[in-house]
């Protein structure tokens, strides 16, 4: 991963606004942490879908969640957000990997993906790939 | 079909990574709400077995999971996913080395094991 893609990002993160909707407190914090050191403005997080409803104002920038979780999933989600707010960019964190629950997501307007387990780099690839930023 | 019985207890790897990319505070409010997480998903199994309830002990296993993995805790991480694939009955076999594998990831950070140990009679309705 090159520096000037890292800084590319840190630059486009700075003034957004992130909200991580993540289950387990454990992984919600992990997100949370490496966006911050990834440089985003501000990172909001939520335990579940119903709970992310509560928590769009101000409306984010991006949206990481889980797929799959209690209460509402993260494909509920992710249909309600792009219904209301369709520039928000979405990505779905999860081992979902199967071609037909990629389709899935992607008839539903999922902009991007990180595999779990994830890490700080696969991260920064899928908000470069939301954010429109490209390495030089 | 065990394959985390060879998986190490801590991934040495992705421990160095995150204490790379993460304040050394942040680390320790990561673990500890990992051990919170492992006391409440543990719970939210045995629970799921006493009831026989087959898809909350895949929700908690897949749950505990993806926290395990993503904090390089192999071993945890591998039994739980045997787990959402697994029917109750196994798993219930299952319940003492995976309260003895939780117990060890804990204790491998400092922090204290399940209550209820490797007593699996906490499975039985």
């Amino acid at each position: 991963m090159t520096e000037e893609l890292e800084q590319r990002v840190g630059a486009a993160l700075a003034d957004k606004t992130l909200l991580v909707v993540e289950d387990t407190s454990s992984s919600r914090l992990l997100v949370a942490g490496l966006l911050r050191g990834l440089g985003a403005g501000k990172v909001v997080a939520a335990i579940d879908g119903v709970d992310a409803l509560t928590k769009l104002t101000p409306v984010p920038d991006v949206v990481l969640c889980d797929w799959v979780m209690p209460k509402m999933d993260g494909l509920e989600l992710l249909t309600r957000l792009k219904a209301d707010h369709p520039g928000v960019k979405f990505i779905m964190m999860t081992v979902k990997t199967e071609a037909e629950a990629v389709i899935q997501a992607r008839q539903h307007g999922v902009d991007g993906y990180v595999a779990k387990p994830f890490t700080r780099d696969s991260l920064l690839t899928a908000l470069a790939k939301v954010l429109g930023v490209a390495a030089a | 079909m065990t394959a985390w019985r060879h998986a190490p207890l801590l991934d040495d790897a992705v421990a160095a990574q995150l204490r790379a990319d993460l304040e050394a505070d942040e680390v320790a409010e990561i673990l500890a709400a990992f051990a919170a997480d492992i006391h409440s998903r543990a719970d939210d199994l045995a629970a799921a077995l006493a009831a026989g309830d087959a898809d909350g002990a895949r929700r908690a296993a897949h749950s505990l999971k993806g926290a395990a993995l993503n904090l390089g805790r192999s071993r945890l991480g591998l039994i739980c996913a045997y787990f959402q694939h697994a029917g109750l009955a196994e798993i219930a076999a299952l319940w003492p080395e995976f309260a003895a594998l939780c117990d060890a990831t804990l204790a491998a950070q400092g922090q204290t094991g399940l209550a209820f140990g490797e007593d699996s009679s906490i499975v039985r309705a």
